[in-house]
């Protein structure tokens, strides 16, 4: 008898230890604050191929002097009306489209919609039922005219940051969750047009947004990224899947993780139109999440027509002017760590820069 | 009995316990990692750089223990022999 005991006892310390070392590898592994080890690959000008349209420089017609005698004998031609001041061809991203999003100079917060000369964010919020289970999510409808009010951000030398940090202190109107790259070691990764890491992950999608604005997702294995990094990107997420094919939603994805999960996604419609959706999710009651074909539904439902999964699960997070306005899993904030994709004023740029 | 298996006078015997505890600690980590992998590679728990030292500590623990095993099988096949002998009934050895 006392030696059974003794042998529960050796199983029951063994498991004790078990369960300590799972817990010491999961906090080294992915809780433990974390630096970006990685090197800059490349620091190409990040304004040098910006597309930044600007108006010509047309002449204004001269207005004949007045006052000066004419001979007799020729007639007054009609002094042409003064045509208006020609007014500058909008630039930026979008062209003159979608002008009635932007304001003349000002920045303006109205409820759930912030309004600038350079950046419009129409945030949204949605209750739906999905398969007899609630589903609440947010969209953030994004018009830029700059490709730099698109930013990616990361704790580069203090950890211990969470989302909503970075978002205050780069001065984000809308940011979310990225693709984690702090946590992983394989998957390119291209930040605000600097190439940090260009080891592929063999089994993962990846997203591309160019400096013309486009956006392009990529399947695993079927890119190359030497013809990605010739048409200078300038931010590139690691994790996937892609989740439309020709503006179409799949149903088969790159990914072991295709059931309900709480989701981040990037959607895009055209170069300076984007959009940022959160997905709540393992929470009994409010939300329960997404399945990957239902995300990938979702995007198409909004119109994208590409759309690209970032990292999910307790790491999705949406902060909407400094406020952490979806409910993560758990109780928590996110997690530490987190790098960020945020919507915030353009770079300001010097001269020397245009 | 009563102080064989919490024994840590005989440090041979200690040294052996502990090893093959850790080398099963760690194979069930392992296993662990591998199903958890299956379910969401993404985390990269078969692929980190942290589960590469793990699976490192594993291999040599593993292979201390099995060369541990191996040499207490080929030096002492005599005396297990003599054990034998020595718990048979009827053995006159057993009486002195």
């Amino acid at each position: 008898m006392r030696n059974k005991l003794k042998i529960v006892l050796v199983a029951f310390l063994d498991l004790a230890l078990l369960a300590g070392l799972l817990l010491l590898f999961a906090w080294f592994h992915h809780a433990r604050p974390q630096r970006f080890n990685g090197s800059v690959i490349n620091t190409p000008d990040p304004f040098a191929h910006t597309d930044v349209t600007r108006a010509p420089a047309t002449e204004t017609p001269t207005a004949a002097p007045t006052g000066t005698p004419l001979p007799p004998n020729v007639t007054p031609t009609p002094t042409p009306e003064p045509t208006p001041e020609p007014t500058p061809e909008p630039s930026g991203l979008l062209g003159g489209r979608f002008w009635e999003k932007f304001t003349d100079g000002e920045a303006i917060w109205e409820g759930n919609t912030y309004r600038s000369q350079n950046v419009c964010v129409e945030l949204t919020e949605h209750d739906i039922t999905v398969k007899n289970k609630p589903v609440h999510y947010f969209v953030a409808d994004i018009y830029i005219r700059d490709i730099t009010s698109l930013r990616c951000e990361f704790p580069t030398v203090d950890g211990g940051k969470r989302v909503l940090d970075l978002a205050k202190d780069n001065g984000a109107i809308v940011a979310t969750s990225g693709d984690y790259f702090l946590h992983r070691s394989r998957g390119v990764v291209i930040r605000n047009g600097v190439l940090y890491r260009e080891k592929l992950h063999s089994s993962q999608d990846i997203c591309v947004l160019y400096r013309d604005g486009t956006m392009e997702t990529y399947l695993k294995g079927k890119f190359n990224l030497n013809d990605i990094l010739a048409r200078s990107p300038y931010q590139a997420w690691s994790f996937g899947p892609r989740l439309l094919e020709n503006g179409l939603p799949m149903t088969e994805f790159n990914t072991t993780v295709e059931e309900r999960n709480p989701r981040c996604a990037i959607g895009y419609y055209e170069p300076g139109h984007y959009c940022l959706v959160v997905v709540d999710g393992r929470q009994e009651g409010y939300s329960m999440g997404l399945e990957m074909a239902d995300l990938s539904m979702l995007m198409y439902e909004l119109g994208c027509t590409e759309a690209y999964n970032l990292d999910g699960g307790s790491t999705s997070v949406m902060v909407y002017h400094d406020k952490l306005i979806s409910k993560p899993p758990y109780g928590g904030g996110g997690r530490y760590d987190c790098d960020v994709i945020l919507i915030a004023e353009p770079v300001e740029r010097s001269d020397n820069e245009e | 009995m009563k102080n064989k298996l919490f024994d840590f006078k005989n440090k041979r015997r200690v040294f052996r316990v502990v090893l093959a505890h850790i080398t099963a600690l760690l194979s069930v980590m392992t296993i662990t990692f591998f199903i958890i992998d299956r379910f969401n590679d993404a985390m990269e728990f078969m692929t980190s750089d942290l589960s590469k030292v793990l699976f490192l500590v594993l291999a040599v623990l593993s292979l201390i223990s099995s060369i541990v095993t191996i040499v207490c099988l080929w030096v002492n096949p005599d005396r297990i022999k003599k054990r034998k002998n020595i718990s048979q009934p009827g053995d006159k050895r057993n009486r002195v």
